[in-house]
């Protein structure tokens, strides 16, 4: 029975104990008389499959309310169409014997009959098996002699016979409805019978599972799938939806996700735009100039070999300000307008024109003081820098830096302690430490250490910028500045062992990496 | 940053201390501990401090740090008679030379594997690796001054090198000695060579290169004659300096000698302290916590330095002439903060309340990366180095010369910066081509073309359907989102199949491209399924 929008109405029964399927089978049993066949059940109760039926009895059946009565049964049929259309070599035989008289030798038989070498055999076999014939020994020839049987054979057909002729016409037949000796006997012969063995099932209403009908079946109409029309016409009112086993496999869905690193840069962006930071970026590619000079590295000095930084052939120089080259050429020469010996070489403009990727990310902060030289100035980054080494497991030649400066009236060392703890603070660690180090545009210089698991890391280099530094631009106010590794603090907050696995494109990863 | 690897029994007793204290006054003082192993301890030295590139020097920080003896260490020195003349030829070469005279040192084994480490550590620094100075180290009692330092062609003269027992000529040093060869390329382009010879010419050394076997130090050794030359006197001085006064804590004696540049003489070392005044205001808003005069001093002290204060709130500082790293005050208020202790500064936040702002472009990033997080893409970070093969070759593109060269590449993969973004996000692919599909990637990250930067959003669509349509639909909707007005062009591109590649055109101009790749690239990449992909530049879009 189908309602308006195709969907199976069944109306009727007792408690919601059973399920839909198991109503509709145990009505479909009932009209059955309380005994079928599955296959009955799956017709007469429009079931779409027969599994369905197998599936709600099996409930059923652990519920007392049927059983199962289980019969196993053998199919015949012949081997092949051809041998219904031919006598058994035996029968052949025999009638050649009656036309040589009754008697002839195998020769005779095998050149006569037309059975050929192999069947002549099988037939003389079979013809002494039946007793239809009898061998004696002629002049060293083997000789049949029809038997009396024989004669009577050549009357009537053997039980063998009569069988192939009814599956011949039949096609096939239960063990039932067949002679039990001859299937037997055709069984031992090759390629004239075939066997089938068929289990039928019957279901069968317990006197529980009758209770329960008699007691009434209410059929709601179900639902598998809500439709537009369903909602609208108010259809589900009357029906129930189908459920579902909640323990069945469905593919785990991830949607799109941001890159963990991003995650992360968002984090730290977040915290210093909460503090007052401008975020400032600049290019990759810079002069030596930005990258060194300005930062009072002297033109000798080993950071700037090869070995560390990667110079560019294209392209192989960048403009430099002449009227700020001037200022910063005295600082390096002879410290010029400052307090400072400088380093007391000769300094080349040549030199600082050369092209570079930028090694630090300072070069940013510092161009920006130059740009906006009055206090207050709060400023930080985060972006790519470059240096030239392999990358390991620890190391990268490509890796980013959180840079930032204070520059405003008053700022001193512990304020940027303060600064380093605090941010810090927010980032997950409690515990930090700050020990003297050494670079050459910050003085006092310091490295900031974190504590994690037990250990102190460090986790980038911080420092106020000399005077050799700032005076350049025209800037009187101390700079506070700092250069934090994002990645080390990443692989800390994240559990990661591999500074490079922290920019992994590994889908899975990707997908699944858990964001709280 | 220079390494250094000390005799634990060695740096207890110099230091005057035990192991515990020092491994909390090492690191307080700059100095990292890289590892205790056995009874050797690697020191990492800040390059700034290269007279702790001695386990004398560290003696003598450590034992003023923890007050067994601090202030300023005075050292007397008395003039000898001997004399070094420089002749013109070497100013050419290598203009400059400093020497000095230790008298009475004991040298054992170990004083005298020390001793090498230590010239070895200030060549690398200081030295810039001998280029700027070399040191040699004699047996002063061999040989017979006044010594010359001179140039002279490479052929002219001949000796027996440290490490062999035959005579070579300057040239066969070069050509054949392990030591020659290392150091070759400082005397590139010379046609005159320095030796340093005593009065009867024997050479005692051809520096920066190596010694003569005639001088060669050993642990008989009672005194040493030391010459250093090199391209900067003022770097000389400073290396001399420090070398004669960590003899001095092995309690040998200096004796000057004098270097005369025909007629012009002067006399190394010169020993005696420096001063620097400072003003004690700055001391307190440099370092931002109450400081008074006493912590001041002894703070200062503790570094080795003499204090003296006056009532108008002048620091007289004096310092002692190994700190080759002072050029400026603030190098000494650094020093006083370390004395008082890092540990001392508990930290403030400035007080200066600014308003924070992002860059302008991140309205447009976040927008853009929302949408594309909705689109179920998966956003990828990928690093900014490339190679011309990756951002042509593979793309099946002709190069051009639009992209960066790095002059000195460490790998055949990074010689350039990207001059896009979709080779990255194909690699992408290429990394997860194993796994299920459908694939969606895209990237915001920065681009180089012609040495100008740009900010590109790029992605890509793998699945066995992708196709043009899908990927017009994203644009649409991308755009539509962002508030870009735009229309489309054909658009002929190597890397897209031909036809089915369409410029994004706003305001006339070309914001960016996307199409269906080009199965030879997909082969090139190891792709079975079809793959869509757009470029767009960030800062056009606005």
């Amino acid at each position: 029975m189908k309602d308006l929008y195709g969907v199976s109405i069944w109306m009727d029964i007792m408690s919601d104990e059973l399920s839909h399927l198991e109503k509709r089978t145990l009505l479909a049993l009932d009209k059955h008389g309380g005994a079928a066949s599955p296959s009955e059940l799956t017709e007469s109760g429009e079931f779409e499959q027969e599994s369905q039926v197998m599936n709600a009895v099996s409930w059923l059946n652990s519920k007392g309310l049927v059983e199962v009565d289980e019969k196993v049964t053998y199919y015949y049929s012949l081997a092949k169409k051809s041998v219904g259309d031919k006598d058994l070599p035996e029968r052949t035989a025999l009638k050649y014997l009656k036309k040589a008289g009754g008697k002839c030798s195998i020769s005779e038989l095998s050149e006569g009959s037309g059975l050929g070498g192999k069947k002549t055999g099988i037939s003389v076999g079979w013809l002494r098996k039946k007793k239809w014939a009898d061998t004696v020994k002629e002049g060293g020839e083997t000789v049949l002699e029809m038997t009396s049987k024989g004669k009577k054979a050549l009357r009537e057909r053997g039980k063998d016979e009569e069988l192939i002729r009814k599956l011949s016409k039949e096609g096939e037949l239960p063990l039932e409805e067949l002679d039990e000796y001859a299937v037997k006997k055709l069984k031992s012969r090759k390629e004239l019978l075939d066997e089938e063995q068929r289990i039928s099932r019957t279901v069968i209403l317990t006197d529980e599972g009758k209770k329960v009908v008699d007691k009434g079946i209410e059929l709601k109409p179900q639902i598998s799938q809500l439709t537009p029309e369903i909602i609208r016409t108010g259809a589900w009112r009357e029906a129930e939806v189908r459920p579902y086993d909640i323990q069945a496999f469905a593919p785990t869905e991830y949607g799109g996700k941001r890159h963990p690193m991003k995650r992360e840069i968002e984090v730290v962006r977040r915290v210093f735009l909460d503090m007052g930071f401008t975020e400032i970026n600049y290019d990759f590619i810079q002069s030596a100039f930005w990258n060194f000079d300005a930062l009072f590295s002297p033109q000798d000095h080993p950071a700037r070999d090869l070995q560390d930084t990667f110079y560019l052939e294209r392209p192989a120089t960048v403009d430099i300000d002449d009227e700020v080259a001037e200022r910063v050429k005295a600082m390096h020469e002879n410290g010029g307008d400052t307090r400072s010996s400088g380093w007391g070489y000769k300094w080349s403009k040549e030199e600082a024109r050369r092209a570079v990727l930028r090694t630090h990310t300072t070069v940013a902060t510092l161009r920006h003081l130059s740009e906006n030289p009055e206090p207050p100035v709060k400023a930080f980054g985060l972006d790519w820098n470059f240096r030239s080494e392999k990358s390991d497991a620890t190391h990268l030649s490509q890796f980013i830096q959180i840079e930032g400066v204070v520059m405003e009236e008053g700022a001193n060392l512990n304020m940027l302690i303060g600064l380093m703890k605090e941010f810090y603070r927010k980032m997950g660690f409690d515990d930090v430490k700050v020990r003297p180090s050494y670079f050459p545009f910050t003085e006092p210089s310091l490295e900031v250490y974190a504590k994690y698991k037990g250990d102190y890391l460090e986790m980038g280099g911080a420092g106020i910028f000399r005077e050799e530094v700032t005076r350049p631009h025209g800037i009187d106010c101390p700079v506070l500045a700092w250069g934090l590794g994002l990645e080390r603090l990443v692989m800390l907050r994240l559990g990661i062992d591999d500074i490079r696995d922290c920019y992994t494109d590994d889908l899975t990863f990707l997908r699944e990496y858990p964001l709280l | 940053m220079p390494v250094v690897s000390v005799n634990e029994s060695e740096l207890l007793k110099l230091c005057q201390t035990d192991k515990e204290t020092l491994m909390e006054s090492l690191p307080a003082l700059g100095v990292e501990i890289d590892g205790i192993k056995d009874d050797v301890w690697d020191l990492e030295i800040n390059p700034n401090r290269c007279d702790l590139l001695s386990v004398e020097g560290i003696g003598r920080a450590i034992r003023g740090y923890i007050g067994k003896e601090t202030g300023l260490p005075e050292y007397t020195v008395e003039r000898s008679d001997v004399v070094t003349n420089v002749e013109m030829s070497v100013q050419e070469v290598r203009p400059f030379i400093v020497t000095a005279i230790i008298e009475d040192v004991q040298l054992t084994d170990e004083t005298l594997k020390s001793l090498m480490d230590v010239q070895e550590k200030l060549h690398l620094t200081l030295g810039r690796k001998r280029r700027k100075v070399a040191i040699g180290v004699h047996d002063l009692d061999a040989v017979k001054p006044p010594f010359t330092y001179k140039a002279i062609k490479p052929d002219k003269i001949s000796f027996v090198p440290l490490q062999r027992t035959h005579e070579m000529n300057l040239q066969e040093i070069l050509d054949k000695h392990e030591k020659g060869k290392e150091y070759a390329n400082i005397l590139k382009d010379k046609t005159h060579y320095p030796v340093i010879v005593d009065s009867e010419d024997r050479v005692i050394s051809f520096p920066p290169i190596i010694n003569g076997v005639l001088t060669q130090v050993t642990s008989e050794t009672k005194n040493l004659f030391i010459d250093m030359t090199g391209t900067d006197e003022s770097s000389l001085v400073k290396t001399l300096n420090i070398l004669c006064t960590m003899f001095v804590e092995r309690g040998a004696t200096i004796r000057q000698t004098t270097v005369s540049y025909g007629g012009r003489e002067n006399v190394y070392p010169d020993l005696s302290q420096r001063d620097m005044d400072i003003d004690i205001k700055e001391v307190r808003d440099m370092l931002g916590i109450p400081l008074d005069t006493d912590a001041i001093k002894n703070s200062l002290e503790r570094m080795r330095y003499s204090v003296n204060i006056s009532e108008e709130g002048t620091i007289d500082v004096k310092y002692p002439a190994y700190r080759h790293d002072i050029l400026h005050p603030w190098d000494i208020i650094e020093d006083l903060a370390i004395g008082h202790g890092f540990h001392e500064f508990k930290g403030e936040i400035p007080k200066m309340v600014t308003t924070g702002s992002e860059l302008p472009k991140k309205n447009i990033e976040k927008a853009a990366t929302e949408v594309m997080i909705g689109l179920r893409f998966n956003e990828t970070m990928n690093y900014p180095l490339s190679s011309p093969e990756d951002e042509y070759d593979m793309l099946e593109l002709v190069q051009n010369n639009s992209h960066t060269i790095i002059e000195n590449p460490v790998s055949e993969d990074n010689t350039c910066l990207r001059t896009w973004l979709l080779p990255s996000l194909i690699f992408n692919l290429h990394n997860n081509r194993n796994k299920p599909h459908p694939q969606k990637f895209f990237e915001i990250g920065d681009v180089v073309i012609d040495g100008c930067q740009h900010t590109k959003i790029a992605g890509v669509v793998c699945h066995s359907e992708a196709g043009f349509t899908e990927m017009k639909s994203i644009i649409d909707g991308l755009l539509d989102v962002l508030g870009i007005d735009h229309y489309l062009e054909d658009k002929r591109h190597d890397s897209f199949i031909s036809g089915r590649c369409a410029s994004i055109i706003k305001d006339e101009e070309e914001i960016g491209f996307f199409g269906e790749i080009h199965p030879q690239v997909l082969t090139n990449f190891e792709l079975e399924y079809p793959v869509t992909a757009f470029e767009l530049g960030i800062k056009k879009i606005k």
